[in-house]
């Protein structure tokens, strides 16, 4: 039976419903049967959720695209 | 170790985009653009024609669309003194070729694989050491989480009373908490975790975009959301960052 510190690793994996599938009923059966892991995958999902919607890149700074324009501008 | 050329996995099919708890109140259509959609790719197509017609502030929009995530991958690879070089190298190359892209694939998937191109270019020219957190090394990003040596939990996952996305949704300061995280990140860890969470990209095309092993982009992706996940633990524990 799987450790949980190995599901703990392992959980990112699971969720992109990545690797063999021999590792995936281990850790359903770890998960059936552990409620710390049930709420550790749980709380990593909702974490991969929110920032895939939250999570905002700085944006350029000002004028470096208009910079880059010129650049490619005066290649022409 | 697995690189890419061996990638055995086919690339995940994103399952979880189906059932997302977070889809708003429409279920038919996702709140967010996960991907390019014809909508985008037609303005794209709009601000690409104007920009090679010579229109400026089209082409300016144009750069904008993609400069955060060219940045990303760019320090990913090539470390942040050369990136912003590195993007503008990216454009350059890209401005000769632009009007032969015959949107087969999407302009963004194009853009970063010049920009991985250049940011690689100039890593060996500049005789750089890839990202040296590009390496899993000896630690596993377990560290803040505690378990027993007998694997077991040794302090159980914390109770969060702000469960479900939507409540978390409505927490503004904790979108600047994992804001501020992420702008923190290792730069190779933040630009696997920007490809894969942010952009869906498969991890076949992240390992070949950053030139990393397979197994090494999915610790990096693992690391960045055990990162971010602990600020959510701390938010829940002291309504701070
Ligand atoms: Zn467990």
């Amino acid at each position: 039976m799987l450790k949980c510190r190995e599901l703990a690793q392992l959980a990112s994996e699971y969720l992109d419903g990545s690797g063999p599938k021999s590792l995936k009923w281990q850790i359903r059966l770890h998960l059936a049967l552990c409620h710390n892991c049930r709420r550790f995958v749980r709380h990593l999902r909702t974490t991969r959720e929110l920032a895939a919607r939250v999570s905002a890149l700085e944006p350029a700074p000002k004028g470096q695209s208009a910079k880059i324009v010129q650049i490619l501008r005066s290649r022409d | 170790m697995i690189y890419c050329a061996l990638f055995r996995h086919r690339p995940p099919a994103i399952p979880f985009l189906d059932t997302s708890p977070l889809q708003g109140r429409n279920t038919r259509t996702r709140v967010q653009p996960l991907t390019d959609t014809d909508n985008t790719d037609t303005e794209e197509a709009a601000l690409i024609e104007a920009a090679l017609a010579g229109d400026d502030q089209a082409y300016i929009r144009l750069i904008e669309r993609h400069y955060s995530v060219m940045l990303t991958v760019a320090t990913g690879i090539a470390g942040s003194s050369l990136a912003e070089e590195v993007v503008q190298e990216a454009w350059v190359s890209a401005h000769r070729a632009l009007s032969k892209f015959e949107g087969r694939a999407s302009l963004k998937t194009w853009l970063l694989r010049i920009v991985s191109n250049e940011a690689k270019n100039r890593a060996k020219r500049e005789s750089r050491q890839q990202s040296l957190d590009a390496l899993p090394g000896e630690t596993d990003g377990l560290e803040g989480m505690k378990f027993r040596a007998d694997g077991h939990w040794a302090n159980a996952p914390a109770h969060w009373h702000l469960d479900s996305p939507e409540a978390l949704l409505e927490q503004t300061q904790l979108h600047r908490c994992i804001n501020k995280t992420l702008a923190l990140l290792p730069p190779a860890q933040k630009a696997a975790f920007v490809l894969r969470d942010l952009e869906q990209r498969s991890f076949e095309e992240i390992c070949q975009l950053l030139d990393i092993s397979s197994a090494n982009a999915r610790v990096l992706v693992h690391r960045a959301r055990l990162s971010l996940m602990q600020v959510i633990d701390r938010y829940q524990e002291t309504g701070q960052c």
